[in-house]
């Protein structure tokens, strides 16, 4: 029988260790830098120039607890990101927007409002994330109310359903738990610590159940 | 490649287990906690409301640590400079109820008595089904991990699923996970599974020193395999020997150890666990380490007790005194949790329940303690008799301290702000 030498065994390590790191460093461009702090991160389907620019600027002014919003650059041109698989989505404009005092307007963030100011200005978002916050819940008031025990478990069982036959197609990675609050009517999320959640999958969640969304909100103050 | 930015990992991880059994058994188990390593990454574990961080933090009280904090580490002072002395005196006690009291008892039962005490004292057992048992245990042990890492592929996770995958990168590592699992399942080139289960483990240090330590355990078959020989699929391995069984023991016990205080530090992510299952609260180990502390602060005084309970198992583990009693406590208590408490998502911990059943059926259990046993057995025979009571005794205390108050004194100057 041969057994390994511990130069062999110290060799293979540090060849895995590399080869995961490389990997890492490859394909996910992405660093591990700190998140921003409670900055709300909008993809539009929507060509850059300075009268669009205005125009949104326009729209979110309405909307009074955000800063105003900054145009990400370098996005890749339309061609470049039809040719290239994966990069589609970096071909859409990105428009970053903070929080104005996050401490005195969380309570007052509600992204239905936020995508009703971009409707109303001839803007649709595509995806719109969330991120910033180590630890909250989001809120998605349910019209028609949902309060009876068995609207609350059905709703409970498919949310999900939904987020378990989703997840292998990239929604809900950020998803940790959820319940539906009955006695105010309101499907309550869990994301991950510090996940960057992309609100758009949420709102399409609660669609997809059955309801449309009277608001969504986050709340920080403790889990539950 | 892991989705989840450093801060999300390292907060996730900062930010996770009946009938009757014989009275040893039930009085161990009430000196384990009933919670396992690390289930609050698979589980739920908001917190509801805020812990008192002042209680894990320098204050009034001895050295700055909270009285309660104070108590309970004393009591596991206690416990530990017990079970050290008993450990010590197993031989007399051992050699007095055999032939004093299960004599008399006849050959049956005495054959049983002495192998259930060569069973509580690490001594090899000498028993037809314990040696069956022990072969399908390696067996599960060294094959367990295969399946883990085919359920983290499918979920799509590296190694366990609190580290889902960025989907870039989520398909060349999952295939590299199914090819391992395929390599571990067919027993084929076990030191290059070892050695890049190490390299992994290495890996996830590139999200935060807690990840790492939290990950701990997945070490333990990888010391087994970096020692087997490259021949292994030609061969039926169903024994782990000395020296493979005292890195493994020492591997899961520090892990264990480690795991005890980051809960004292990251004292959060446990308290939110036990928020969202309250009876994970109710369990006799904390309950006896908690004995006498203030009722205002249960769950600060719980978060410690617990903590503390895993510091104690864990040292256990690491220096081989009781181990099998320990193991197999815990192995029921991850049983128990993954059946009963938490459910399928706890799936995974088949693998340290395979490595702790290792453990405890294993023929070859040693400890570090032996040096000091042999210095203690010299002063016995030579009729030094008080010295051997002080040897035994001094040991035992000043090992209990150093193993309790240093760390724990160092937890409360720790700044919790960036967590």
């Amino acid at each position: 029988m041969t057994f390994a030498s511990v130069r062999q065994i110290v060799i293979l390590i540090l060849l895995t260790a590399g080869l995961l790191f490389a990997i890492d460093r490859k394909m996910n461009p992405r660093p591990a830098e700190p998140v921003p702090r409670s900055t709300i991160r909008l993809w539009l389907d929507h060509p850059s120039c300075s009268g669009c620019l205005t125009g949104l600027e326009e729209a979110l002014s309405d909307v009074p607890w955000l800063e105003a919003p900054k145009v990400l650059e370098k996005v890749p041109p339309l061609e470049q990101a039809r040719q290239t698989a994966g990069v589609v989505n970096e071909h859409r404009q990105q428009v970053v927007v903070a929080i104005r005092d996050p401490e005195k307007n969380l309570k007052r963030v509600d992204f239905v409002a936020l995508l009703a100011a971009l409707h109303k200005a001839g803007f649709s978002a595509a995806q719109m994330e969330f991120s910033g916050l180590p630890h909250y819940r989001l809120e998605a008031e349910l019209a028609p109310t949902c309060s009876s025990p068995a609207c609350v478990e059905s709703t409970y069982k498919a949310m999900g359903e939904l987020v378990l036959a989703t997840k292998p197609k990239g929604w809900f990675r950020w998803f940790d738990s959820h319940r539906v609050d009955g006695v105010n009517g309101a499907l309550v999320i869990y994301p991950r610590m510090n996940a960057t959640v992309d609100v758009t999958e949420v709102l399409a969640a609660v669609n997809t159940l059955g309801f449309e969304a009277a608001s969504l909100t986050v709340h920080a103050d403790g889990a539950n | 490649m892991v989705l989840v930015r450093r801060g999300n990992v390292a907060a996730e991880w900062r930010a996770r287990r009946a009938g009757t059994l014989a009275p040893t058994l039930l009085l161990a188990s009430s000196l384990v906690s009933s919670s396992a390593e690390a289930h609050e990454r698979f589980v739920k574990h908001r917190l509801k409301t805020p812990l008192h961080d002042e209680f894990f933090l320098q204050g009034p009280g001895l050295m700055g640590i909270h009285p309660d904090l104070l108590r309970i580490a004393t009591t596991v002072f206690t416990i530990l400079v017990a079970l050290m002395l008993l450990w010590y005196l197993r031989e007399p006690i051992g050699e007095t109820v055999e032939r004093r009291i299960v004599r008399r008892l006849g050959g049956g039962a005495q054959q049983i008595v002495h192998q259930l005490a060569g069973f509580l004292t690490d001594k090899p057992v000498r028993a037809r089904w314990f040696q069956v048992l022990r072969e399908w245990c390696v067996i599960l042990f060294l094959r367990s991990p295969g399946l883990v890492l085919m359920y983290s592929a499918t979920n799509d996770s590296l190694v366990m699923p609190s580290y889902p995958l960025d989907p870039a990168s989520a398909e060349i590592f999952k295939f590299i996970q199914v090819g391992l699992a395929i390599l571990i399942l067919t027993q084929t080139a076990l030191p290059l599974c070892g050695a890049m289960i190490i390299g992994t483990w290495i890996y996830l240090f590139r999200w935060g020193w807690m990840v790492a330590i939290d990950a701990m355990p997945v070490l333990t078959v990888a010391v087994v395999y970096v020692t087997s020989p490259w021949q292994s699929h030609k061969l039926a391995i169903i024994d782990i020997n000395e020296k493979q069984m005292r890195w493994l023991r020492l591997t899961l016990g520090v892990g264990f150890w480690a795991l005890g205080w980051l809960k004292l530090y990251n004292h959060d992510l446990i308290a939110g666990v036990a928020d969202s299952f309250p009876n994970i609260m109710n369990d006799p180990m904390v309950r006896l380490l908690k004995m006498g502390t203030s009722p205002g602060w249960p769950r600060e005084t719980w978060v410690a007790a617990f903590g503390l309970a895993e510091v104690m198992t864990g040292f256990f583990v690491v220096v081989g005194i009781f181990s099998r009693v320990w193991t197999l406590i815990m192995a029921f208590v991850f049983t128990k949790l993954m059946l009963v408490d938490f459910g399928w998502h706890e799936i995974p911990h088949i693998y340290p329940i395979a490595a702790l059943l290792a453990v405890m059926s294993s023929n070859k259990l040693t400890s570090e303690f032996e040096r000091i046993e042999r210095i203690e057995e010299r002063l016995g025979r030579s009729g030094k008799s008080l010295k051997q009571a002080l040897t035994i005794l001094g040991a035992s205390v000043i090992v209990a301290f150093l193993v309790v108050f240093p760390m724990l004194y160092a937890t409360t100057f720790l700044d919790r702000s960036k967590l």
